[in-house]
């Protein structure tokens, strides 16, 4: 199939690559947006499939009303065309200085493009624990995608657990539809952002923060702080959970163990940029945290390759506002370059506007932190990559006896990450691991995240 | 059945479900309803195990849920393993256990 000439390929449906997307076809340019999803939304606005009928469509989602708007903007244009249900399996730059851009979608041809956005999210971060491998063990965006994407419930007795942004909104959400949840826990404090205490944490997120506590505690749902689930037990699937009381630094108490019954873990604790995509352009990397590195992109969102802006997670986690911020940047300054129909006093507002976030997101980083003592919910044969099978005792062996001492040498040595998700969920326990056994973080952050074949596709496709 | 995990008139949405199809997995006939994704349909018939790992023969579910993980792959009609996560029920077709090492990934 002949390749399709494009001026802007924007990757990703979520808040970012809609509000970039918009922006850059109000200035007069063409726009294909490419997603994985059936429906525009991403995870945070995810939808019910078009088979299903609603009379609320928003009722369960956060910033409703301005997503709509920017869906309707978008839907109207002619100079839209969403690819959906599209994984993209390859990129390549090309001589002349486009890109190339390989989909799994057999009825489509590859894209070629000027200027790429990339707004490809985030995956969330998960933490091993003896037991997360068995069936019944969810992440909680997983559990958020079975309730907005299919009006689903992960169990009939569901325990959540983990850390970060997403725990609220989604135990909200799970007790709103009268799912019985049987422990809600954080390792960390959230009381400690919920009181606006830290400086920076705008006056609608405590709200929203509250409002989540509230319509929990109107469910006779109590939010334990400092607290997680540090194992899941049963045969052949969860029947059991052990929650801890955990020190500062996610270290259990010991004596603090008691077991629940439960056939449903949902757990995460904070979210890791995808950036699998810009490490393959070449795109420059700010791994300040091994574990979670992020795109580097200057004010107007541009990333150190010519042609490549990113915007949202990608770049360093915000959620949803800050997205919306970042893909409004990125593309009128695409659309810029492309000599689209853009007033240059609007991209300075709407930089200025983002530039007005950086004390939150300063706040954020230092909310959002995962405890070094999590190493410890893990015995030797806990399973660390999930696709191959491999054990924190063969991570140990490889790092203290073979000379194992960055990202790549771990693989090379266990096979960590060389499975179907290409190190997507180990990749940052990888990380941590290896700074918690060295002293110090890897120097090849991001190693993991280099995939020639960005998902697994069939041979025929190649 | 007020034990499902298909919410109903909870949700606050107003969602009404496509229409019914019926599928089987490892040929147990399950009830589902058009635009499910398989692995919703085998979660709500209490199916939590859609494969097992290629070494431990260790059964593994729904873990993601968007299509990050690939720990949810099934087959169906006897193709290359697919997410379940992702894929859409469709009537009549049959869905079995996916064990790696037969065949590659989808």
């Amino acid at each position: 199939m002949s390749d399709r000439r494009v001026p802007l390929v924007v990757l990703g449906a979520g808040p970012a690559g809609v509000a970039a997307a918009r922006a850059a076809v109000e200035a007069r340019v063409a726009v294909v947006l490419i997603d994985l999803g059936a429906r525009l939304g991403g995870q945070y606005h995810r939808r019910e499939p078009e088979a299903f009928a609603t009379s609320a469509p928003g009722a369960l989602h956060h910033g409703w009303a301005r997503w709509s708007e920017d869906v309707t903007h978008l839907e109207r244009s002619p100079r839209f065309t969403h690819v959906a249900g599209a994984g993209v399996w390859a990129i390549q730059h090309l001589a002349d200085g486009g890109m190339r851009i390989a989909t799994d979608r057999e009825d489509l041809p590859s894209f070629e493009t000027d200027a790429l956005i990339i707004a490809t999210g985030a995956n969330e971060r998960v933490v091993p624990f003896p037991g997360w491998d068995l069936p019944g063990v969810l992440t909680v965006g997983g559990a958020q995608a079975l309730l907005k994407g299919q009006g689903m419930r992960p169990g009939h007795a569901v325990v959540i657990s983990g850390a970060g942004p997403l725990l609220l909104p989604v135990a909200a959400a799970l007790a709103r539809v009268r799912t019985n949840i049987v422990a809600l826990t954080d390792a960390n404090d959230p009381r400690r952002w919920l009181s606006g205490s830290p400086r920076g944490i705008p006056l609608s997120k405590v709200r929203e923060g509250a409002s989540y506590l509230a319509t929990l505690a109107r469910h006779g749902v109590r939010l334990r702080p400092r607290t997680a689930a540090i194992a899941a037990h049963g045969d052949g699937r969860v029947e059991e959970v052990v929650l801890a009381r955990l020190e500062r630094d996610w270290t259990p108490i010991p004596g603090s163990e008691r077991t629940v019954t439960a056939d449903a873990l949902a757990t995460s604790h904070g979210f890791v940029p995808d950036i699998g995509v810009a490490v393959g352009l070449g795109c420059l990397l700010d791994a300040q945290d091994a574990s979670a590195p992020a795109v580097v992109v200057d004010r107007s969102q541009a990333t150190s390759v010519p042609g490549v802006w990113a915007a949202g997670e990608v770049t360093g986690i915000g959620g949803a506002d800050v997205a919306v911020h970042e893909g409004r940047v990125a593309g009128l300054a695409a659309a810029l370059m492309l000599g689209g129909d853009v007033d240059e006093d609007e991209l300075e507002r709407a930089i200025a506007r983002r530039r007005a976030d950086a004390p939150f997101l300063r706040t954020l980083a230092g909310v959002l932190t995962v405890g070094d003592g999590w190493t410890s919910w893990l015995t030797p044969d806990t399973t660390v990559c999930r696709c191959e099978e491999v054990t924190l005792a063969t991570i140990d062996e490889a790092i203290e006896r073979r000379g194992a001492c960055d990202l790549r040498s771990v693989k090379l040595t266990t096979r960590c990450g060389m499975g179907h998700c290409q190190a997507r969920i180990c990749g940052p326990s990888v990380a941590a691991l290896l700074t918690a056994r060295t002293g110090q973080p890897p120097a090849d952050a991001g190693a993991l995240d280099r995939r020639p074949v960005l998902h697994p596709v069939p041979l025929g496709r190649l | 059945m007020a034990d499902s995990l298909r919410v109903g008139d909870e949700d606050p949405r107003g969602l009404t479900r496509g229409a019914r199809v019926e599928l089987t997995f490892d040929e147990v006939s399950i009830e589902a309803y058009a635009g499910e994704s398989i692995a919703a349909a085998l979660l709500a018939a209490d199916v939590r195990a859609m494969r097992r790992t290629r070494r431990h023969e260790a059964p593994r579910g729904l873990f993601c849920g968007i299509g990050a993980c690939h720990d949810c792959l099934v087959r169906v009609d006897g193709s290359a393993p697919v997410r379940a996560c992702l894929t859409p029920v469709r009537d009549g077709m049959a869905v079995t256990t996916h064990v790696l090492g037969e065949g590659g990934p989808s």
